[in-house]
């Protein structure tokens, strides 16, 4: 029970809270819908459509997100200039390549409501390609998100007591010839 | 010959009067309940409104349809309250009243050995009112809060005898319709001291106890909804709060920052514990870290004196009931 | 279509009326009427029949009976907080104007206008309102470097 006078009972209801999330080998689509939830304030009991009450969040590693599957080669992102013949194709791989914010940016900014405070809430979201940060954005953080996928272990992080105690379903004999 | 000349001269006659009318009718085209005059009327009013703007309100006793005696009785039944009607009227009439009644008789040159004006007014029943106001609402305050100390007594006492409150009750009880008054508007403190003399009537009819559960249904009702120091202005409550923990052997609260939000926005927000002896006093938020600290000695003082906003709300049951269990509230009250 | 524009308020009592004990708001009731008039027929007959048992039914409320030369019959009702209102009874049986005299009574005699929420609360939260710290364990404090 709070007790608070009514200006602080306010003024702490309505603060907004920076969300730190880490990026870091995680599809950038999980990566957005938990942003977006948290942008526009869907977490809150108080949320309310007519009230902006988002939070922001600071999106860390954007460098090093995974997408599954063969999507850095086959998915497109298309953009048209609007002049004749300005429509242009460049797969996620070359976007990324040239700004590791954009395929995060553009993944939460594709999942926000189509409406006026689409703008507003982007610019609460603070996307970073490696994981320093800057102070006065290391100085508001409030709470760090759990990351939605759980990374793999690479063949290389574990040790060679693990490697050899991990369970086999087959021994080949000694005269077998790798391919 | 004869009768054609007649009918010669009738026509004549009768078309000569028919001229006339339609002359008349044109110089003056009069429409049955068409008030042409209306028009100027209403301009000249309103111009005359605007010129000397809307006249002095005048009180309901000077307007059609006001029967005193009928009023004071049903001011009476509809409080559910038993007044005996000679103090309640002696209630209504203040020494302002008085002085100017006087003031006009003699003006008017009436004898005032003749017609003496016999009316007693209200001070004594007045001070009798606020006297016993006073004294049941610090009782009833204590036996609420028992834990509050004396300052904060006097300060819930006095917002709720003071003039913004029991103004505002005397207004919406239609004591102000009945106020025998040298001016109107009734000002705030003649309706203020009428409203106590009232209570005075009461507590002289019906006793003690009846005033009381007068006072706390009426006027205790407006501590509903309020905050501890919007009644209680403290500068200081860190300061106090050391002063009532060191009264009753607490160790002192060592103020934390534990939480904080946007600290280089210009929204930021802080939430700073009161730790005593290692366990939560209270936490409190705030915009700068010395607001929030400030915020978190309040709700610790909140806590402290049993003013918290989940506390059990106050005891307002029909006296009947009481009547019947065990009497422990009134006699703690009375 | 949208109410938005219109005068609104919030819900409330006047001086927190019931919870201590209730007082019938409606404090003077004056019937202005026509001796001869048609349209005060419904309401001559309610005099005749009905508004002793009204005022005997009420004595918290002054009951004022006047007959006026005027064609339109009505009934002005005054309440506790000063405000006034007058209802016209024209060519109004005696049991409709019984049936407006007991919805009269039954008022706060507060504005009749849009009511902007159906409830009211003067204590918002017994377990205290929600912040985004609520629920929160201490543990997890503030985050400060990362990884350095």
């Amino acid at each position: 029970m709070s007790s608070f006078s009514r200006s602080a009972q306010q003024w702490a209801t309505f603060a907004r809270s920076w969300f730190l999330i880490d990026a870091r080998m995680q599809p950038p689509g999980k990566i957005a819908s938990v942003c977006s939830v948290r942008l526009q304030g869907k977490h809150k009991p108080i949320y309310h459509a007519l009230s902006e009450c988002g939070d922001h969040v600071v999106v860390i590693n954007s460098r090093h997100i995974a997408f599954s599957g063969n999507k850095w080669e086959q998915k497109v992102y298309s953009s048209h200039t609007g002049y004749p013949g300005g429509f242009k194709q460049v797969t996620a791989a070359q976007l990324h390549h040239k700004d590791p914010k954009a395929i995060v940016k553009l993944a939460v900014y594709g999942m926000l409501p189509k409406n006026l405070q689409r703008r507003s809430m982007m610019q609460r979201l603070h996307i970073f390609p490696e994981d320093e940060l800057p102070d006065d954005i290391r100085a508001n953080l409030t709470e760090e998100l759990p990351q939605p996928r759980e990374i793999p272990r690479k063949l290389s992080e574990y040790t060679q007591e693990e490697i050899d105690a991990f369970p086999r379903l087959w021994t080949p004999p000694t005269d077998y010839k790798m391919k | 010959m004869a009768s054609g000349l007649y009918m010669l001269s009738r026509g004549a006659l009768t078309s000569g009067i028919h001229c006339q009318r339609a002359c008349r009718n044109l110089l003056l085209p009069q429409v049955r309940g068409k008030k042409r005059w209306m028009k100027a009327y209403t301009f000249l009013m309103a111009k005359k409104l605007k010129l000397e703007g809307p006249p002095p309100p005048k009180p309901r006793s000077q307007q059609p349809h006001f029967d005193y005696h009928a009023e004071v009785q049903a001011f009476s039944t509809r409080l559910h309250e038993n007044f005996s009607l000679e103090l309640l009227k002696a209630a209504f009439i203040n020494p302002c009243y008085v002085r100017v009644e006087q003031e006009r008789r003699t003006a008017l040159g009436v004898d005032s050995e003749v017609t003496a004006l016999v009316l007693k007014d209200n001070t004594e029943l007045s001070k009798k009112g606020a006297e016993f106001t006073k004294d049941f609402l610090t009782d009833w305050c204590r036996a609420s809060f028992p834990s509050l100390p004396s300052e904060g007594l006097a300060s819930i006492v006095g917002h709720l005898t003071g003039p913004e409150v029991v103004t505002h009750v005397a207004r919406n009880l239609g004591v102000e319709d009945l106020t025998m008054s040298a001016e109107f508007p009734v000002p705030d403190d003649v309706l203020q001291s009428t409203f106590m003399a009232v209570i005075g009537a009461l507590q002289e009819s019906s006793g003690a106890e009846t005033a009381g559960f007068f006072l706390r249904d009426f006027l205790v009702a407006q501590l509903i909804g309020k905050d501890l120091f919007d009644m209680w202005t403290v500068v200081n409550p860190m300061g106090l709060l050391v002063e009532e923990l060191t009264k009753r052997n607490i160790a002192l609260p060592e103020p934390r920052l534990i939480r904080s939000a946007g600290a280089s926005t210009v929204l930021p927000l802080y939430f700073v514990g009161l730790y005593s002896d290692k366990k939560l006093l209270a936490q409190g938020p705030g915009e700068t870290i010395a607001a929030a600290e400030e915020e978190a000695a309040r709700v610790a003082l909140r806590k402290l004196f049993g003013y918290t906003e989940n506390r059990t709300p106050s005891d307002f049951s029909p006296p009947q009931q009481q009547h019947q269990q065990p009497r422990i509230q009134s006699v703690s009250s009375n | 279509m949208t109410s938005r524009g219109t005068p609104s308020r919030f819900l409330k009592s006047v001086l927190q009326n019931g919870v201590g004990r209730y007082v019938c708001q409606l404090k003077r009731v004056s019937i202005i009427f026509s001796k001869n008039a048609q349209s005060s027929l419904g309401i001559r007959d309610f005099i005749e029949e009905g508004v002793v048992d009204y005022a005997k039914k009420n004595p918290g409320t002054v009951v004022y009976v006047s007959p006026q030369p005027r064609r339109i019959p009505k009934i002005v009702a005054e309440y506790l907080n000063g405000n006034v209102r007058e209802e016209i009874v024209t060519n109004k049986t005696s049991a409709q104007i019984s049936e407006l005299l007991t919805k009269l009574s039954n008022q706060s005699g507060l504005d009749i206008i849009r009511i902007r929420k159906p409830q009211h609360t003067d204590s918002p939260s017994i377990q205290g309102q929600w912040h985004p710290f609520v629920n929160r364990p201490p543990s997890i404090g503030l985050i400060r470097p990362l990884k350095d």
